[in-house]
C-alpha cells in the first residue's frame, strides 16, 4: 500500500480518499464465532456431551494492525485460527475478510483471500517439504495461486527480506537450523505479497536468542510492508513485543481484549490478572 | 563454583560421543539444601550433565571426570549401587512427566514405590503414605486419585505425582530437568511454588536445569551458564542476571528481556484501583 501511495504521486486527494475509505474496512471481522465438537456420551440414554472449542468470539483486525491472541493449552487458539483462515466451518457466526465472507469449501472464491492472507506455523520443519529446495518451497504459494512466470526474482527478493543469502535457494530444508528454517517459512509466506500474516506459535519451538531474532524480523517486516498481523501465542511476552491489540482466550471465549498496553497494565478480568501474575519475571537490570 | 561443604561435587566432567566432547570439562558444586541453576541454550549440555550425575547416560556415551555425592564417587559405579542411591539420596524429575510414569501402574503405587523399595514400607503403610503424599503435593481428592492411572491426569497433575515420588524418601539432592517447560504458565507457577516449598521442608538440595532465565531467577540462588559443553559463567543468580560478565550470558539475557513487558507503574496501578 505504501507503494500505491507513492505511485499515486500528484493525485493526492483521490489517493487519500481511496485510502481512508479502505482503511475503514477492517481486514478481519469475526462475529459471534462458534465451533463445538461432540464428546462421547457419558450414558447411553444421555445426550452426547459438547465441547465448545470456540464460543461467541467477536474480534476485529484493522488494516495494518497487529492482534495477538494469548491463551493456555486447549483454550481454542488454533481452532480460532482455522476458522479465521477458512480452513474449518464455524457452527455459529461469521468471518469476514475486507468486508467479504470467508466460507470454507469454495477454493475458487477463496483464491484472492489465500493470496492476501499467509500463515506461518510453529514447526518450520513440518511446514517445509523435505524433498523441495528452498527456492521451490518459497515459490510454491505463487505457483499454487496461479501467478504466472518463473518466480526467481521474487524468491531472491523475499529471501533477502528475511536476511538469507539468495544463494540458499538450491539447498534443502534439513541443511538449516530451526531459526533459519523459520526464516524460509516466513519468506515463503511473504512471496505472494500478502496483506496479512497469521502466525500460530511461530517462535515457540525456537531457542531464546533465535526467538528474539525472529521476533525482531517479524516486527520489521510487518512495519515495512504494512502487514496486518494475527499472532497466536501462549507467551504473553511475544504478543507484548509485536502486537498493539491483545485478546485473551480461555475455554473457547475471549475473556478480555483491547490495546495491549492497557490490558497488560490494567487487566480487568480475573483470569488475565492470574495469567499475567504467573509469568516469571527477570530481575530489573 | 564452590560450595562451603559440598553435597555434590562435579569436577572436570566430560561426556563424549564418538570423539566429540559434548560436555567439555564441567565443574561445579552444591551444598546441602542449596538451590543451583544450570542454564544455557539448547544443545549446550545441560541434560547430559544431569544424566551423567544420575548414571543415566545413553549407550555410546563415554564419561570421565568425577561427580561425588557426600564424597562418594558416582561415575563408574555399578548399576546396582546407583539404583540404590537413586530414589533414596538422589532423585530426579523431567520435562515430560508422562514418559517418567508407568502408564499401566496406578499413580498411588508410583508415588509410594520408592518407600517400599528403599525404606522397607509394607504394602498398607505405602498405600497410606501415597494418599498423604498426594495430598501434600496438592492433588485433588487424594483418596480417589491414587487409584487412577497417569492418562487420567492433566500434565500438571502428572508432574505433581512425579514430584511426590521423587521427594518421598527425602533425598539429599533433587535434579530437575526443565520440569515446567511442557506446562502452561499458570500451572508452572503452581509447580514452581510447590517445588520450592517441598525442597525446603525436606532439606533437599536442588539442581534446576532450564533454558528460561526468568524461571531460574524464581527458583535458584546460584547458577552456572553452559555453552558448548563448558561453564562460561557462575555466580549468585541475582548478580549474574543483573550484570552478566560473559558476552554469551549477556546475549541470552538481552534476548530474554525482549519479551518482558513493563510492569504497571504506580500511576497505572492507582488508575486500576480508582473507580
Ligand atoms: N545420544 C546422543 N548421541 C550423540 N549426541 C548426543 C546425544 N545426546 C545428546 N547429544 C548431543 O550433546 C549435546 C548436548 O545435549 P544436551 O541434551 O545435554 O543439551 P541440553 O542443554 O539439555 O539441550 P536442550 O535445552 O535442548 O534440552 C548436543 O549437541 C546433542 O546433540
Ligand atoms: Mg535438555
Amino acid at each position: 500500500m505504501t507503494a500505491a501511495r507513492e505511485q499515486a504521486g500528484g493525485d493526492a486527494t483521490a489517493a487519500e480518499t481511496a485510502e481512508t475509505a479502505e482503511a475503514a474496512v477492517p481486514l478481519f471481522e469475526a462475529e459471534g464465532l462458534g465451533r463445538s465438537y461432540r464428546l462421547p456420551r457419558t450414558s447411553p440414554f444421555g445426550p452426547p456431551g459438547v465441547r465448545h472449542a470456540v464460543h461467541e468470539v467477536t474480534l476485529r483486525l484493522a488494516d495494518g494492525a497487529a492482534l495477538g491472541i494469548v491463551g493456555e493449552s486447549g483454550s481454542g487458539k488454533s481452532t480460532l485460527v482455522r476458522l479465521l483462515l477458512g480452513l474449518d466451518r464455524p457452527d455459529a457466526g461469521t468471518v469476514r475478510y475486507r468486508g467479504r465472507p470467508v466460507v470454507p469449501g469454495r477454493p475458487r472464491a477463496l483464491r484472492w483471500f489465500r493470496r492476501e492472507v499467509q500463515v506461518v506455523f510453529q514447526d518450520p520443519a513440518g511446514s517445509l517439504d523435505p524433498r523441495m529446495t528452498v527456492g521451490a518451497a518459497v515459490a510454491e504459494p505463487l505457483a499454487c495461486l496461479g501467478v504466472p512466470g518463473d518466480h526467481r526474482e521474487r524468491v531472491d527478493e523475499v529471501l533477502r527480506a528475511v536476511d538469507l543469502d539468495p544463494d540458499v535457494r538450491g539447498r534443502y530444508p534439513h541443511e538449516f537450523s530451526g531459526g533459519q528454517r523459520q526464516r524460509i517459512a516466513i519468506a515463503r509466506a511473504l512471496a505472494p505479497r500478502p496483506r496479512v500474516l497469521v502466525g500460530d506459535e511461530p517462535v515457540s519451538a525456537l531457542d531464546v536468542a533465535v526467538r528474539a531474532q525472529i521476533l525482531d524480523l517479524l516486527g520489521r517486516l510487518a512495519q515495512r510492508h504494512r502487514l496486518g498481523l494475527v499472532l497466536v501465542s501462549h507467551d504473553v511476552g511475544v504478543v507484548a513485543r509485536l502486537c498493539d491489540q491483545i485478546a485473551v482466550m480461555r475455554d473457547g471465549t475471549l475473556v478480555e481484549q483491547g490495546a495491549t498496553d492497557a490490558v497488560l497494565s490494567r487487566p480487568a478480568h480475573p483470569y488475565t490478572q492470574a495469567l499475567l501474575a504467573a509469568v516469571p519475571r527477570l530481575p530489573p537490570p | 563454583m564452590t560450595a562451603d561443604v559440598a553435597l555434590l561435587e562435579v569436577t572436570d566432567l566430560r561426556v563424549r560421543f564418538g570423539g566429540v566432547d559434548v560436555v567439555d570439562g564441567v565443574s561445579f558444586a552444591l551444598a546441602a539444601g542449596e538451590r543451583v541453576g544450570l542454564i544455557g541454550e539448547s544443545g549446550s549440555g545441560k541434560s547430559l550433565t544431569a544424566l551423567a550425575v544420575l548414571g543415566l547416560l545413553p549407550p555410546g556415551a563415554r564419561v570421565t571426570g568425577s561427580a561425588r555425592l557426600h564424597g562418594r564417587e558416582l561415575l563408574g559405579g555399578s548399576d546396582r549401587e546407583l539404583s540404590r542411591l537413586r530414589g533414596r539420596e538422589l532423585a530426579m524429575i523431567f520435562q515430560e512427566p508422562s514418559t517418567a510414569l508407568n502408564p499401566l501402574m496406578r499413580v498411588g503405587r508410583q508415588i509410594s514405590e520408592p518407600l517400599r523399595l528403599h525404606r522397607g514400607y509394607s504394602r498398607t503403610a505405602a498405600a497410606t503414605a501415597a494418599v498423604e503424599f498426594a495430598a501434600a503435593v496438592g492433588l485433588p481428592d487424594p483418596q480417589r486419585l491414587v487409584r487412577s492411572y497417569p492418562h487420567e491426569l492433566s500434565g500438571g497433575q502428572r508432574q505433581r505425582v512425579c514430584i511426590a515420588a521423587a521427594l518421598a524418601c527425602r533425598p539429599a539432592l533433587l535434579i530437575a530437568d526443565e520440569p515446567t517447560t511442557a506446562l502452561d504458565v499458570t500451572v508452572q507457577a503452581e509447580i514452581l511454588a510447590l517445588l520450592g516449598r517441598l525442597v525446603s521442608e525436606a532439606g533437599t538440595a536442588l539442581l534446576f536445569i532450564t533454558h528460561d532465565l526468568a524461571v531460574v531467577a524464581a527458583v535458584t540462588r546460584r547458577l552456572a551458564v553452559l555453552r558448548h559443553g563448558r561453564v562460561v559463567e557462575t555466580g549468585a543468580t541475582d548478580d549474574v542476571l543483573r550484570a552478566p560478565a560473559d558476552p554469551h550470558t549477556r546475549e541470552l539475557l538481552a534476548a530474554a528481556r525482549l519479551t518482558q513487558w513493563d510492569l504497571p507503574t504506580a500511576e497505572s496501578a492507582a488508575a486500576r484501583t480508582s473507580p
